[in-house]
Order: C-alpha cells, then structure tokens, then sequence
C-alpha cells in the first residue's frame, strides 16, 4: 500500500504497462487464485487507464493467436521444440517408447520412465527439486522436495511407501491390482484417480484431486480389486474429489467440496507454492521444506501474522526465491528480516519504527 | 467485496450436469469438477466488463466435449489440460464478440443510419487488424531466442508455461518474465505503428 502511494506520476504509465503484461501472464498461466482476480478487479476499477492498458494487450494476445498457420512462426515454433528437446523427438514419441524401454530412461521433458524389473525401486528427490516418473503400469508419480518413496509392484498389487514428503499420484486404471500408499499409520487406497500424500513427522495430509480414495490404518489392506470393493465400505474413510484430510495423533479433520483448497495444496506442480490467509509459523515451516538455508521466527508475537504469498520454486536459485518471498512480507508486515548466510531471521518490527 | 466473495464462493460450488451419451459426460462431470473454479476465474478475468461469464464456461465445457480425443487431452499433466481449456475459452470469448459486432453492424444498417460510416469503418478495420497483425509477427521474430523460444512454444506449441520452462530447462518464473517481455515488445511495435 505505502509503495503505490509514493510512486512517482511519470512512473505510473509503463507501471500500469508493467502490471497489464503481468495481470496477463498470470491469467495464462493456469493457477490464478480467488485472491489474484479480486486483485485484478480491484486494479481495473483504479484508473480508467489500467483497463485500457489490460484489454489492449488482451487484444494483442488473441490477434497473435491468428499467426498459428503462418509458414514462419509454424517454422520458430518448430525449430524452438527441436532445439530444445536435446533428443529431439516429441513428447508423444515417448509416451509410446515408455511401453518398450526397458532400463531406467531419463525423459526429455524431465520425467523419468522406469523400465519392467520387478524390483521394488527407491526413488527420491533433494531439497528445492521435484520429479515425475512414470511407473510401469502408466501411473505417474511426481516427487516434491525432499521425498522419498519405494515402488513396489507385482502381480499382487501396487504398492508405494511415502517414507518421507509429498508425493502427487495420477493413478492408471487397473481391472486386478489396486494401488495402496502406505505413509506413517495409514494406508491410501486407490483405483484410477489423483490424488497427493503429505507426510511430515506425524503429521498426514491427503488430497484428493479426481476419482475418490479409501483411508484405513496400516493393518487392513484390500490388494485385490474385489476385495477393496467388497470392504470398501468397512472400516475405511472414505474421500471423494474435493476433499482433504488430515490426520495427526489421534485429530482426524476432513474437509469436503473443497476443490479449491485441493487446487492450492497441490499447486507446487505448477512450479509454485501458495498461501492464502495462512499464519506466517505455517507459510515458513513450508517454506522451509524447498531450501537448505533455513527460515526462523525469532519472535512469537508475529507468529500468527496472516500472510498471503507465492513462493516461486526455483532449482537454482531457491535461496534467492526465499528472499524474494521474505522482501515482500517485509514490505506490507510489522516483519524485520536478519538475513545470514545460512539463515533467514524473522523479528518483530512495530509499526511505525 | 463481500459480494464478490459470495458470488465466487456460489460459483465454485456449482457442478454443471451434462446429458448422458457416450461416456463423455463422465469426463466432463471431471474436468467440471476438477477445472471448474479456474476456468470461471480465468473467464471472469477475460470478461471482467461483461456479465455472461456462465454462458463462456458452458459454451466452452460443450466445446470440449465435442472433441474426439477429449479422453487423452483431459488425461495430461494439470497444467497442460488448463492451457488446453483456457485456450477453447478464448476462442469462445473471440468467437462471441466477432458476432456481437457483426450484429452491432448489421443494426446500424438495417436501421439506414450512418450506412456509409459503418461501411467505411469495416473496411479500415480489416486493413488495420492485417497491419497489426504483421506487427505482431514483426515483433515476435525480433525477440530475444529465449524470449521468442518461450513465447511460440507457449503460444503456437499449445505448451504450459510448466512444459515450456521443463522443455527449456529454466524456472516457471523466468518463463513468466519471458511471456511478460514478448507482451511489451509485440505492444510496443504495435503502438509506434499507429
């Protein structure tokens, strides 16, 4: 609030210009937030001018469409896939190569194919990096930071073990084998459907994106499909699309119709982390899971601040992406960040001083 | 404000219900449920001046559904799949605004007034959306490779900006500052033209 005010009038032209390109970026991108759009309209509502300046390169954005049959953008377009893709073969080339490869393959669009042995496998990730491997029956499974599961697959069934971390699983359909993921006391089971796991320390958070999913504790298990639908009923929470649960001692919370909350647990797999109306002890601990230099809350009077943010998840420079998180908090809160070089330190910082 | 909320929190909530045919509606009742709230962002921020977003959403969920390898489109990564019915929403967007001015046109016609200014208009019109459109051209292929990469794979390889950043080996973020950079030079060779 204070910036915009203290911003010069000759700036405000390429601001608005500024804001337009980035208002239009975001709304491509796939994850706009409820907090995003009220932004927008409230931005559109400011000045007569950010309108203009917003339908204006709406307008630019669809005419470009237009160019998509001319000869020299099919061929930029063409030349930038073949440049890019190392191998240079496209994307569906792989999905139908997937079903021949046989040894550990690693894929062009930074997925990772594993091949037949019946093996169990462990795959996992290091903090601030995530992965997808395509399991062996189609699934997907990918890894957020610093995770670790073991694929175990037979003819008996699919089973994955989340020993640590956050993993988000398309499952393929499969008219025998169910697919159970085991984490801490409980076990997730599934037929077709999407859905992620969280396990941090005891605490266990599913959501279910698509299809619906059957919780129970660690002893009972339905390895066939006609047993899970016989006891599908029996002894096991049952989560359909929408929902998130929660499981930590012995709290069991469920949220249901909440696609929107499913959307923003999920959301690192777009390459982001968002955080709507949260406290700021929970947007750190989070924020703590991407990057090995940590952030402490030094101060517990500001603990419970409400923050809205986005953490961008950078591979290589995630520590920057954390100051750039940290910044903007400093900006609009009563925050003072110490920075060190293998940590971040949050004070408090009264209004006014 | 409060409003607002409601009306998003009312608008959330609704599942669209589809006729039975084929097994699509299953897949429809899906993407409703799984793509709903996004879309209805995404056009509420396209169509922020007008009132009929619901008629977009519906129009647009049809659309998909009319397609004949809606199964595989809809089984894609969550990114490529919002990219996917982000772009059918724009089409529907252009599509109904092209007939609500043909409309407006053909009113001012039929109603005698101003018939050879609208005939004019038309004609300018034409010629002026060619020229930006070479602008636009013009424009892209003077981009940074970078810029220009991330901007066609985006825009013309029918990529998510995951897809484009994972292709190009960089961060979403910086794919985003690439969008945002071909944005201001394509309005900035538009405008000295005009």
């Amino acid at each position: 609030m204070k910036a915009r005010t203290d911003r010069t009038k000759t700036n405000s032209t390429s601001h608005a210009e500024r804001r337009a390109q980035w208002f239009v970026t975001r709304l491509y991108s796939g994850d706009m937030t409820a907090a995003d759009e009220s932004e927008l309209h409230r931005w559109l509502a400011e000045d007569p001018g950010h309108r203009q300046a917003y339908e204006h390169l709406l307008h630019l954005w669809d005419l470009s469409g237009d160019l998509v049959g001319d000869k020299d953008i099919a061929a930029l377009t063409r030349g930038a896939l073949r440049a890019r893709t190392r191998t240079g073969f496209d994307r569906r080339w792989l999905g139908l190569a997937a079903a021949v490869v046989l040894a550990v393959v690693t894929g062009v669009l930074g997925r990772t194919f594993l091949g037949t042995t019946d093996e169990a496998q462990i795959l996992e990730t290091a903090l601030g990096d995530q992965q997808t491997f395509v399991l062996r029956d189609g699934s997907s499974v990918t890894l957020n930071s610093g995770s670790r599961i073991l694929v175990d697959f037979d003819s008996l069934g699919r089973r994955i073990l989340l020993d640590f971390g956050e993993v988000f699983l398309a499952v393929a359909k499969d008219p025998e084998r169910t697919l159970t993921i085991r984490a801490g006391d409980h076990v997730v089971t599934a037929l077709g459907t999407k859905f992620s796991v969280h396990l941090a320390g005891h605490r266990l958070e599913i959501a279910v994106a698509e299809g619906r999913v059957a919780v129970s504790d660690d002893n009972i298990r339905f390895p066939r499909k006609t047993e899970f639908l016989a006891k599908f009923e029996a002894g096991s929470l049952i989560l359909d699309a929408g929902s998130v649960a929660t499981f930590e001692e012995d709290q069991q919370t469920v949220q249901e119709d909440s696609i929107g909350e499913v959307e923003r647990l999920q959301s690192w797999r777009s390459g982001r982390v968002r955080f709507e109306d949260q406290t700021l002890m929970d947007v750190i601990s989070e924020v703590n899971r991407y990057t090995r230099v940590k952030v402490l809350i030094e101060d517990s009077t500001i603990a419970d601040l409400r923050i809205s943010a986005v953490l961008n998840l950078d591979q290589v420079e995630m520590t920057g992406q954390v100051e750039l998180l940290l910044s903007s908090l400093e900006d609009i809160h009563p925050i003072k960040v110490v920075r060190h070089p293998d940590r971040f330190v949050l004070i408090a910082n009264p209004v006014g001083t | 404000m409060d409003e607002d909320r409601a009306l998003m929190a009312s608008n959330a909530s609704k599942v669209v219900q589809f006729p039975r045919k084929d097994g699509v509606s299953d897949a429809l009742q899906r993407i409703a449920l799984e793509h709903g709230p996004a879309l209805r962002r995404f056009v509420g921020a396209r169509l922020s001046a007008h009132p009929d977003h619901e008629d977009v959403v519906q129009e647009t969920f049809l659309r998909v559904a009319r397609q004949e390898d809606v199964e595989e489109k809809l089984s894609r990564s969550l990114d490529s799949v919002r990219s996917y019915l982000f772009s059918i929403a724009t089409n529907v967007i252009r599509d109904s605004y092209r007939k609500a001015v043909t409309r407006q046109k053909y009113d001012d016609l039929t109603r005698d007034r101003a018939r050879a200014r609208g005939l004019e208009s038309s004609a300018e019109e034409v010629v002026s959306a060619q020229e930006q459109l070479g602008n636009v051209k013009a424009a892209i292929m003077r981009l940074s490779p970078e810029c220009r990469d991330a901007f066609v794979l985006n825009r013309f390889g029918g990529l998510s900006y995951r897809e484009v950043a994972d292709t190009m080996n960089v961060s979403v973020s910086m794919v985003e500052k690439h969008i945002m950079r071909a944005l201001a030079e394509i309005r900035r060779r538009v405008d000295r033209d005009q």
